[in-house]
C-alpha cells in the first residue's frame, strides 16, 4: 500500500513487554513451606478455588510432598488475582509464565 | 474458644475472658516486619513489575484485617454458657464473638500473619517446633508463644467447619 511506512518489529523479550506479559499464560505456583500447617493450607484452596475438600487435599498433599503445586493457568489478570488471594493467606505463591 | 452458633451469615463464637484478652493482645500489637512475598521466582520483569504494587496490597489489607478484629472483639458480647465437664455441667462466663464468613476468614489470615510472623523473627526454624532447651529467659519466648498461641485458634477456626 502506497504511503504506507511497515514499523519494525521491536526485538524485545516477551516478558519485558507488558502488553505481551499480559496476554501470556501464567501458572500460580504454591510453594511448600515449613511453617503453614497442612488443614490450613487445605482450607485456604477451598475459600480462594471453590474446590471440595479431596481436590483440596490433593494439591496440599502435593505442596507438602513435591515442594510444589500448579493450582491455576490463566490470564495475567486471574492469574494476578489468585497469587494476591492466597498470599493474604500467607501461602508462598508466586506468578510463573507458563512453558 | 467453640463454636456457639452457626447461620446462613456466619458464626458465633464462645470466648473465655482470657481467650478474648489474647486475642486483643496478638492483634493490637505491631505488625512483625515480614519478609516481601516474591510475586515470581523467574520472571525478573514481573518481580520489577508488579512487586512493590502487591507488598503495599497486602500490608495495608493485613493492617485493616488487624483494626477490624480488634472492633469485633471490641464489640463481642458478654454470654454465660453451661460446657460438659467429666464432672458434670459447669456454667461459664465469656464473651460472644460474631464472625461473618468474610470476618472469620480475615481472622484466619490474621493469625496465620502473626504465626509467620513469629517464625521470621525466629530465624525461620524448620521444624517450627519449640527448641527442649529454651531458656525462661530467652529472648525467643515471646515469639515461640504467638507460634503456639495463634496455631491453638487457627487450628480450633478450621476444625469446627465440619460442626456447622
Amino acid at each position: 500500500m502506497p504511503g504506507t511506512i511497515e514499523l519494525p518489529t521491536p526485538d524485545v523479550d516477551v516478558e519485558t513487554d507488558p502488553k505481551k506479559v499480559r496476554e501470556q499464560d501464567y501458572t500460580v505456583i504454591v510453594w511448600d513451606d515449613p511453617v503453614n500447617l497442612m488443614p490450613y493450607v487445605t482450607h485456604v484452596f477451598q475459600q480462594v478455588f471453590g474446590w471440595g475438600r479431596e481436590k483440596a487435599q490433593r494439591h496440599m498433599l502435593e505442596v507438602h510432598e513435591q515442594g510444589r503445586s500448579v493450582v491455576v493457568r490463566d490470564s495475567f489478570e486471574k492469574a494476578e488475582y489468585y497469587v494476591y488471594a492466597l498470599q493474604k493467606y500467607s501461602l508462598t505463591a508466586t506468578l510463573e509464565p507458563a512453558t | 474458644m467453640r463454636l456457639h452458633a452457626s447461620d446462613d451469615e456466619g458464626t458465633s463464637w464462645f470466648l473465655t475472658p482470657g481467650e478474648r484478652n489474647l486475642l486483643l493482645t496478638l492483634f493490637s500489637r505491631p505488625i512483625d516486619p515480614r519478609q516481601p512475598a516474591r510475586l515470581s521466582r523467574t520472571s525478573e520483569a514481573l518481580e520489577e513489575q508488579c512487586q512493590s504494587d502487591l507488598a503495599g496490597e497486602l500490608e495495608k489489607h493485613r493492617a485493616e484485617v488487624r483494626s477490624r478484629l480488634v472492633v469485633l472483639l471490641g464489640v463481642a458480647v458478654s454470654a454465660q454458657t453451661t460446657i460438659q465437664t467429666p464432672t458434670g455441667p459447669r456454667e461459664d462466663s465469656g464473651w460472644i464473638l460474631r464472625l461473618t464468613s468474610e470476618d472469620r476468614e480475615s481472622c484466619l489470615q490474621a493469625l496465620n500473619e502473626l504465626r509467620l510472623g513469629a517464625w521470621e523473627q525466629l530465624g525461620r526454624p524448620d521444624p517450627p517446633e519449640v527448641p527442649d532447651d529454651l531458656a525462661p529467659d530467652s529472648p525467643n519466648i515471646l515469639h515461640w508463644w504467638t507460634l503456639e498461641i495463634a496455631s491453638r485458634f487457627q487450628a480450633r477456626l478450621i476444625s469446627e467447619e465440619s460442626l456447622e
